[in-house]
């Protein structure tokens, strides 16, 4: 399966954490975003997104219905996105939009089973694929990419 | 340190290793890389490159200038890796082979001893002494 983990673009401070909005750059990150995402994934996917607003918004810029999940909200363990995004057994690509350190520590585990986190700016996106070569189970990072590079 | 690590595109087989040639296919997808990275590299970077032939046309893409490094042949340890790219200031560029590269990309960012998997013609963007942060991952089939 294809696994696109996705942090929210740059968002204005708020005394709720959940209600952070976007801010004018942040949109433009995350519109993109969107765009680079949409040339290269297939024509289906499943998105996902946690309820943080500066999430969802993020999320928004693909176009495409959004499945929201109450445990990607910030603070979400591996496991939790892991389990959320199907992995590694889902037939086709998902799409998770989430939080640091929440989104880098499941990169960690998941490509090398280690803690982490690793670093994922706002905005940016990492690439996964999983396979299976000369019998081992592997995970490929195909792209990891931040908008100054976009 | 910013070190990329560009494994060859995907070439012909051979029974000489070292004298293996990019495919048409591995023409385009180095191509393709050498203009990302052109669009992304600063105005002053090394190539150093493994003296095998389709690392050296991969290499050649980018229309720089190259150094041919022999430490880098295929069978490159990740210390042998990490030792070429040290001796150069700045933005270092490696074009090698696998596992080789996956292995140094490994100790660099997680001091792992493992084989992380890179695709044919992509980049791993490493940024800062070790660990080191994944600046970005580019494969051809993504551009």
């Amino acid at each position: 399966m294809d696994l696109i983990l996705w942090r929210h673009a740059e968002a204005e401070e708020h005394a709720d954490d959940m209600r952070r909005r976007l801010t004018t750059k942040g949109r433009k990150q995350a519109q993109r975003g969107a765009e680079w995402l949409l040339h290269r994934l297939p024509a289906r996917f499943t998105l996902i997104s946690s309820p943080a607003v500066r999430a969802h918004q993020t999320a928004q810029a693909l176009g495409t219905p959004i499945k929201v999940e109450e445990k990607l909200a910030p603070g979400a363990v591996p496991k939790a996105i892991i389990e959320a995004a199907g992995w590694p057994d889902y037939k086709g690509a998902v799409v998770i939009v989430g939080h640091q350190p929440d989104l880098g520590r499941a990169l960690a585990q998941l490509v090398t089973g280690g803690q982490g986190p690793w670093s994922v700016k706002k905005g940016a996106f990492w690439w996964i694929s999983n396979r299976v070569r000369d019998g081992d189970a592997q995970v490929v990072v195909r792209a990891v990419v931040s908008p100054d590079l976009l | 340190m910013e070190l990329i690590l560009w494994r060859h595109a995907d070439a012909q087989d051979g029974a000489d290793d070292m004298a293996r040639r990019l495919t048409p296919r591995g023409e385009q997808q180095a191509a393709a890389m050498a203009q990302w990275l052109r669009s992304h590299l600063p105005n002053h970077y090394t190539v150093l490159a493994s003296p095998a032939v389709r690392a050296q046309q991969t290499a050649a893409a980018l229309g720089a200038g190259i150094t041919t490094d022999k430490t880098l042949a295929p069978g490159a340890s990740a210390s042998a890796i990490v030792k070429a790219a040290e001796k150069h200031k700045g933005v270092v560029l490696i074009v090698g082979h696998q596992p080789d590269l996956g292995r140094a990309a490994a100790q660099l960012v997680a001091n792992a001893r493992a084989e992380w998997p890179i695709e044919k013609g992509a980049i791993w963007w490493l940024a800062g002494a070790a660990p080191a942060r994944i600046k970005a991952v580019v494969s051809p089939e993504l551009l």
